[in-house]
């Protein structure tokens, strides 16, 4: 199995290459190519446990929040080697990053794929509570052996913890297991409310971080009230 | 008539010089900026697409016409979406293209809308353009084009076709073994066989249309 | 202050090192990181006209964010759309931006909201400009890529186009060219320059992104 990650200009987009064999496993919306023989099977992801994401209104909110409720799984049909073409549904860059020594939290809408010795997480719940937990907090955690396929909206860098980071919400991709992180407004209720800011992660301690240059909610609130309405 | 495309490649924009006498037809809305010697005429050329299910009927496709008064001038086009555009020489040929791909033509090119569609109970499909003749030919995409020669069989989500030759016979169906007709969860299946060339883009307009969805306003009642 | 821009062309972002005291002023949520001990404060910008400078300023909001600390630290910011992030210096000069190009200043930058006229208004076009004066650094933005035109006599620019330009242009808003023209041509406003002087234009608006996708909604 090889992964070939391009980046060209704004978009990004990934080629997955099977032998017979081997699987990979994506958003179900992701693929956007494939050779004759590859053979793709979506299924449902398993919701286990009420909270947020128990009911299939729910799992609809979830896929809109950028979680697909859906994975797809691609494997060759034949003996010869197949190739699957992956891309996010925004412009942005894609990433590929290593599990094994390190296990990655991706952040709802940054995961769009994994090879088959992943063990993929999508009810993390994890992630400590802050007053605003849930909404719009939708994480994967990725551990096993493998290849993570990561998407940004915009351009994606790691950034440096130093003294203590404070990343906007949305413009985290994904981070390392074992950061320690707390969940709250940038400059307290009023000021982030006048100010525009969201909700923000302050992170300390040692991992790696990856964020995206933009924030996928601020394409939407500029352009959602310019289209006709919706029914409900 | 020359022309250059700035700000490749994911928001490109093309200039075009139009010297006294030639003409540039472009998808209404197109123009981004232009010199003062540039006129317009405006008509409905493409046809009205009639009859096929809500969503389609009465769809039409204006396109406006410019030309130059006096000296030469030049033009920009730009595309509604971000992504790429190609300056494709049509060689006597037919081209079908996703709709929102044309971006404009110089010389003996005609288009048509047409609906390349898998009759099934949804009556999803592509609503494309045909288009035909000698000539260049401006066409852009979502994301990334990506050129592929097909020879054989070759299989893209629907939503991701941007262009092909009409040499190629294609099949649009579902793929298999998927549980529901749920946006993400079911696509729309593009089958290519024979030889020809066939453009893709690395993102698909409807899983944008998707995506954007919650972020409308909800009609109200009285509407 | 330093700073540097990172990702121009497609993804442009400003990263500043601000020293002891020093602020940074910013677009509603433009944040996108910044040193855990800095302070994220609110500012209200421009003068006065009330509630209709909410719609003037294209969606954003009257009010900015204020990042400073008395040990300094460091912030990026990033615009709502992607594309180019300029730097201009302003010293004592004068310079139009449209309202939504407007991404971050520092203190000695004075921004002024200009009303351009009741057909931009009322067409809902972000199309409002905002004068910009005074001394400091100013970060300006753009959907997509940024070409810089000289003018010299007369130019036209459909008005979602625009980014900024020189004072020493006039300009005046209208339709396309005749009535039929303007109502079918698809075309929104256009503005048309006169004069001499640099005008800067992106290329993607986000009404064609909305009229593009439209078509295609659920």
């Amino acid at each position: 199995m090889s992964v070939e990650v391009t980046n060209r200009g704004a978009f990004g987009s990934a080629l997955v290459m099977l032998q017979p064999g081997e699987e990979f496993v994506s958003e179900a919306g992701a693929m956007y190519r494939a050779s004759g023989n590859m053979d793709i099977d979506v299924k449902t992801r398993k919701r286990e446990g009420g909270g947020l994401w128990g009911a299939l209104k729910e799992g609809a909110k979830a896929m809109f929040a950028g979680e697909s409720f859906f994975l797809s799984t691609y494997r060759v049909k034949d003996n010869s080697p197949g190739e699957v073409g992956l891309a996010p549904i925004l412009q942005g860059e894609v990433s590929s990053l290593e599990v094994g020594s390190e296990t990655w939290i991706c952040a709802g809408g940054s995961f769009m794929g994994a090879s088959g010795g992943v063990k993929l997480d999508t009810q993390y719940q994890g992630l400590k509570k802050g007053m605003f937990s849930g909404e719009g907090l939708v994480y994967v955690r990725a551990s096993g052996q493998g290849e993570l396929l990561v998407s940004a909206y915009g351009r994606i860098s790691e950034v440096e913890v130093r003294g203590g980071i404070t990343i906007d919400n949305g413009h985290i991709v994904a981070f390392t297991e074992g950061l320690e992180y707390d969940i709250g407004k940038a400059g307290g209720w009023i000021a982030s409310a006048l100010s525009g800011e969201g909700l923000v992660m302050k992170f300390r301690g040692n991992g790696r971080i990856l964020v995206q240059s933009h924030d996928r909610d601020r394409l939407g609130g500029a352009l959602g009230p310019l289209l006709p309405p919706r029914e409900g | 008539m020359r022309h250059r495309l700035v700000c490749e490649p994911s928001y490109a924009a093309v200039e075009i010089e139009l010297s006294p006498g030639e003409e540039l037809v472009a998808e209404a809305g197109a123009m981004a900026w232009m010199d003062d010697s540039i006129r317009v005429r405006t008509e409905a050329r493409g046809g009205l697409l009639k009859g096929i299910g809500r969503r389609f009927t009465g769809e039409s496709f204006f396109q406006n016409t410019y030309y130059v008064e006096g000296t030469a001038g030049q033009i920009a086009l730009a595309p509604g979406v971000p992504g790429d555009i190609i300056p494709y020489e049509m060689q006597n040929e037919v081209l079908i293209m996703e709709r929102g791909a044309y971006l404009g033509h110089i010389g003996d090119i005609e288009t048509s809308v047409s609906f390349e569609g898998f009759r099934g109970v949804f009556a999803e499909g592509l609503l494309a353009l045909q288009v035909t003749g000698t000539g260049l030919l401006f066409f852009n995409a979502y994301g990334d084009i990506q050129e592929i020669a097909v020879d054989g069989n070759y299989t893209v989500d629907s939503g991701y076709a941007v262009a092909w030759q009409a040499s190629l016979d294609y099949s649009i169906g579902r793929t298999g073994r998927s549980i529901s007709s749920f946006l993400f969860g079911d696509q729309l299946i593009s089958r290519y066989h024979g030889k020809g060339k066939l453009w893709v883009q690395t993102r698909s307009p409807r899983t944008l249309a998707s995506w954007i969805h919650p972020f409308r306003r909800v009609k109200s009642n009285n509407q | 202050m330093r700073f540097e821009i990172q990702g121009n062309p497609d993804y442009g972002e400003v990263v500043v090192e601000l020293g002891p005291n020093e602020e940074l002023l910013a677009e509603s949520g433009a944040m996108s990181r910044m040193s855990s001990h800095m302070e994220a404060k609110s500012k209200r910008l421009g003068s006065f006209f009330g509630a209709i400078i909410r719609k003037m300023f294209g969606g954003e909001s009257f009010f900015v964010g204020r990042f400073t600390h008395p040990d300094g630290g460091t912030v990026a910011v990033a615009p709502q759309l992607p594309g180019t992030v300029t730097h201009r210096q302003m010293n004592g000069d004068h310079v139009f931006l449209t309202a939504g190009a407007f991404l971050a200043c520092t203190p000695g930058v004075n921004i002024k909201a200009v009303f351009g006229g009741w057909r931009a208004f009322f067409s809902g076009e972000g199309a409002f400009l905002i004068e910009v004066s005074g001394t400091g650094d100013l970060f300006y933005n753009a959907y997509g890529g940024v070409v810089e035109k000289d003018v010299d006599g007369s130019f036209t620019v459909d008005t979602g186009h625009l980014v900024a330009f020189e004072p020493s242009l006039q300009y005046s808003i209208g339709g396309m060219g005749n009535w039929k023209s303007t109502f079918l041509s698809g075309e929104g406003l256009v503005m048309k320059f006169q004069g001499n002087g640099k005008i800067w234009v992106q290329t993607r608006t986000l009404s064609g992104l909305a009229g593009w996708l439209t078509p295609r909604l659920l």
